[in-house]
């Protein structure tokens, strides 16, 4: 069966793969999901055109006549949305535990997956739906009401319910501010929004959804001032900013506080978005916040603190984007704490910080120093090999360093002839050689982990690809091969003829 | 109809008469089987610049680890410029290639081929033209004269050849295609083809298949493309090879020529070609170079 969140699409058309989990809208062009056995045979094939995915649990596969077929991330058959209307569909989404929302152009479908059958149909210009873990949340876009329903289409709440405050809700926009937390916990809070764009919140309303128990939870000692306040999760812990004081507070589910403004919450702000500027795992359970120029590492598991000095502020690489940072480590060092991050690109996760001269990569159960000259940046490493950026001149120049030995084994060149680039695996690099017009059809050579050449094509292309595997271009193919250029799956390119 | 098929015969008779003799105005040549040839050997680096048909790609490569002892992965980067049919017989014609193992070129092309030095043609093997329908359709054989109405139009309904009452959606190709080539060749001829919706031409061979079995999910389409490109490397579940005379497609029937609608491949050269490329040509036309044809999948034309 498939490994973890193997799902990919491969399209016919440019040959480029993606992983599901990547994936929220697509042109409609074929694709072809293959489920891919642990010894890497290929089990099955499936064609069609992509619609949607969620994280790595379901895939929504567009089959032609108006039908719709879902897959689990282990490739398994979980049956047809005969309900699904094909033309003028805006969205779809997949969600995990056997529920699923097809949106079209005028209504909101929600199917039960373990039914296959309507259980709600709600006119999009009323009401939306949203999806979070095991539950669904309509909403009436005109008074802000809202339900919460099981898959199985049981109302586990109703916001009147006992509650007639909400009832006053009836001009504006009202939207809601809905999180979804590990373990099928739903909290969420309405925002609302009158035509002179004054935003404010009435509420909150907190709501606690586990399939079995549904109750407000209003002892947050925020709660009075919830849009002052930014909320996020991290495990089955919620970390709320206080915008006012900069400080973050740290609480469990039950409400209970188990940080109470203790540190500075990183925040950034670019392009009119404020961005995160921590991580939260989901592996580590920890959150990182700095105060006085130090990070502090919260354990969420242990319910400690870390505090270790804080490197250089700009040399931290704790962007925030979806998918990208994973979680976060930190290390005994020298009798200090030592932060970092682990980097998820659908490639590596290798831990790593940047302590000025030199990153700590946290690699092969050792922690590791690569020297960095001032300038130089780290644009990707694994277990193997990192590469830094320098820039020179008006050119930007990559080089190739050794972890174990911080050597430098190549560079990108300049243009021309030797010009290259070098795209990482798991623990292999892609040499990928440029031709003096720009096109990367041209020679390709995989180092694996030893630094031996594995691969080796004068001419075709190749591309980092998940579980140890790369999308090779090669004559008139592409596909997946194995790291030594075996093919997995090989398709013939469809530009042909 | 009668009209139609005496114009689909010449065509197929002028068609062949052309590459038989080789006519001097159409820039190519034909020629005859030599048994005596030893198999060539050649480096790597040596091989020739090699390209022609899709459907042929498979034998190109395979020649390739037969003539360098080269790997599979080399052979397949031998091709990285594939162009294709038509194209490739240009390419060959204006030196950027040596060699082509290719299906008949389209009209269109050889008229432009009578710009350059002739060709040098030699059938290597056969393919044939096939029809599929998606496997629900309960028809499991047509006859060539079906085939023909359906395609131009005469016969527009599955149920005026033995099966449902629905609509025939008969794919096509593009004129400039090589299965199309094929099919103008041995079915249609010059007739006019019943206009298509442009969603029922498949730019590619891999897309009229896809099309094929994807098409409203139903058994109602209708789409050809040469034997061995369906069957060894497209092969797609869900769809089925029709009869054609009641005679079911394979290497046996085509090789026997019980199955009707059968067309040779070339090797090609041009008079700039290697040395290599040509010793290749006269390889595969030997009886060695044809055993060679058939190991690698395809029906040998000795």
């Amino acid at each position: 069966m498939w490994k973890n969140a193997d799902m990919f699409r491969l399209c016919k058309k440019c040959g480029y793969a993606v992983c599901a989990a990547a994936i929220v809208s697509l042109p409609a062009s074929s694709i072809s999901c293959y489920a891919q056995e642990e010894n890497g045979s290929v089990q099955e094939e499936i064609t069609g055109s992509l619609m949607a995915c969620d994280e790595d649990e379901y895939v929504l596969l567009d089959t032609g006549n108006n039908h719709a077929e879902i897959y689990d991330s282990q490739g398994t058959y979980m049956g047809r949305c005969t309900a699904y209307l094909g033309e003028g569909y805006g969205a779809a989404i997949v969600k995990k535990d056997q529920v699923l929302n097809c949106t079209s152009d005028d209504t909101s479908r929600v199917f039960s997956m373990a039914e296959l059958q309507m259980i709600l149909e709600l006119p999009e210009e009323d009401y939306s739906v949203q999806v979070f873990g095991s539950v669904y949340l309509v909403t009436d876009r005109h008074t802000g009401r809202i339900w919460l329903y099981d898959c199985h289409g049981e109302c586990l709440y109703d916001s009147e319910d006992g509650n007639s405050e909400n009832e006053s809700l009836e001009e504006g926009s009202w939207y809601g501010m809905y999180l979804a937390v590990e373990g099928g916990y739903l909290i969420g809070s309405i925002d609302y929004s009158d035509d002179e764009d004054n935003t404010s919140v009435e509420g909150p309303v907190w709501v606690r959804a586990d399939g079995q128990e549904t109750r407000e939870i209003t002892d947050f000692r925020l709660s009075e001032a919830f849009f002052k306040n930014r909320l996020d999760a991290f495990g089955e812990n919620l970390l709320i900013y206080d915008w006012d004081t900069e400080t973050g507070s740290v609480y469990d589910l039950g409400g209970e506080l188990l940080l109470d403004q203790a540190a500075t919450y990183i925040l950034t702000y670019e392009d009119d978005i404020w961005n995160y500027d921590f991580s939260y795992g989901t592996s580590v359970d920890m959150v990182l916040l700095e105060e006085d120029g130090m990070y502090m590492a919260y354990d969420t598991q242990l319910q400690e603190c870390a505090m270790f000095p804080v490197p250089e502020k700009d040399y931290w690489y704790a962007e925030y984007k979806s998918g990208f940072l994973k979680g976060a480590f930190y290390q005994q060092l020298d009798d200090r704490k030592c932060a970092g991050f682990v980097e998820y690109q659908g490639r590596s996760e290798v831990p790593y910080a940047r302590t000025g001269s030199a990153y700590l990569v946290y690699a092969d159960d050792q922690l590791l120093s690569v020297p960095v000259d001032e300038g130089g940046t780290l644009l990707s490493l694994n277990e193997t090999y990192a590469v830094v950026e320098y820039q020179e001149g008006e050119d930007y120049i990559d080089y190739l360093i050794d972890l174990q030995t911080g050597e430098t084994l190549m560079s990108s060149g300049q243009d021309g002839e030797d010009a290259r680039n070098f795209d990482l695996g798991s623990d292999y690099c892609i040499i990928r050689k440029i031709a003096n017009d720009g096109s990367y059809n041209t020679s390709i050579t995989i180092l694996d982990s030893q630094k031996q050449e594995i691969c080796h094509a004068d001419r075709g292309n190749a591309y980092v690809w998940k579980n140890d595997h790369i999308l090779l271009e090669r004559g008139i193919y592409h596909g997946i091969a194995d790291r030594d250029g075996n093919w997995i799956i090989r398709t013939i390119n469809g530009e042909q003829e | 109809m009668k009209t139609g098929r005496k114009k689909m015969a010449a065509a197929v008779l002028l068609s062949a008469g052309f590459l038989t003799t080789g006519l001097g105005h159409a820039g190519m040549a034909v020629w005859a089987a030599d048994t005596q040839s030893g198999k060539p050997q050649m480096s790597y680096e040596e091989y020739p610049r090699i390209d022609g048909s899709l459907a042929c790609v498979p034998l190109c490569e395979a020649l390739a680890v037969e003539m360098t002892g080269c790997t599979e992965a080399q052979a397949e980067e031998t091709m990285a410029d594939f162009t294709n049919t038509n194209p490739s017989y240009l390419l060959l014609a204006q030196g950027g290639t040596d060699i082509l193992l290719a299906y008949e070129p389209a009209d269109s092309t050889v008229e432009e081929l009578a710009d350059y030095e002739p060709l040098d043609m030699a059938p290597v093997g056969k393919d044939a033209l096939v029809f599929m329908v998606n496997e629900d359709n309960p028809v499991e054989s047509l006859t060539q004269q079906q085939v023909y109405d359906i395609y131009t139009g005469k016969i527009t309904n599955w149920s005026e050849v033995g099966g449902s009452d629905i609509e025939i959606k008969a794919f096509q190709r593009p004129e400039t295609s090589g299965s199309q080539t094929m099919m103008r060749k041995l079915l249609i001829g010059d007739a006019q083809m019943a206009e298509a919706e442009t969603e029922m031409i498949a730019v590619g061979m891999e897309d009229i298949i896809e099309a094929l079995k994807e098409y409203d999910n139903s058994a109602n389409a209708l789409g050809y493309s040469v034997y061995y490109y369906a069957s060894e490397m497209f092969r797609q579940p869900g769809l089925k090879f029709l009869q054609i005379d009641g005679v079911e497609p394979s290497n046996e029937t085509i090789k026997t020529g019980e199955y009707p609608l059968v067309n040779e491949f070339y090797c090609v050269t041009s008079e700039q070609s290697s040395d290599k490329a040509k010793e290749i040509k006269e390889w595969l036309l030997s009886e060695e170079g044809q055993d060679f044809v058939e190991e690698c999948g395809y029906v040998p034309v000795m």
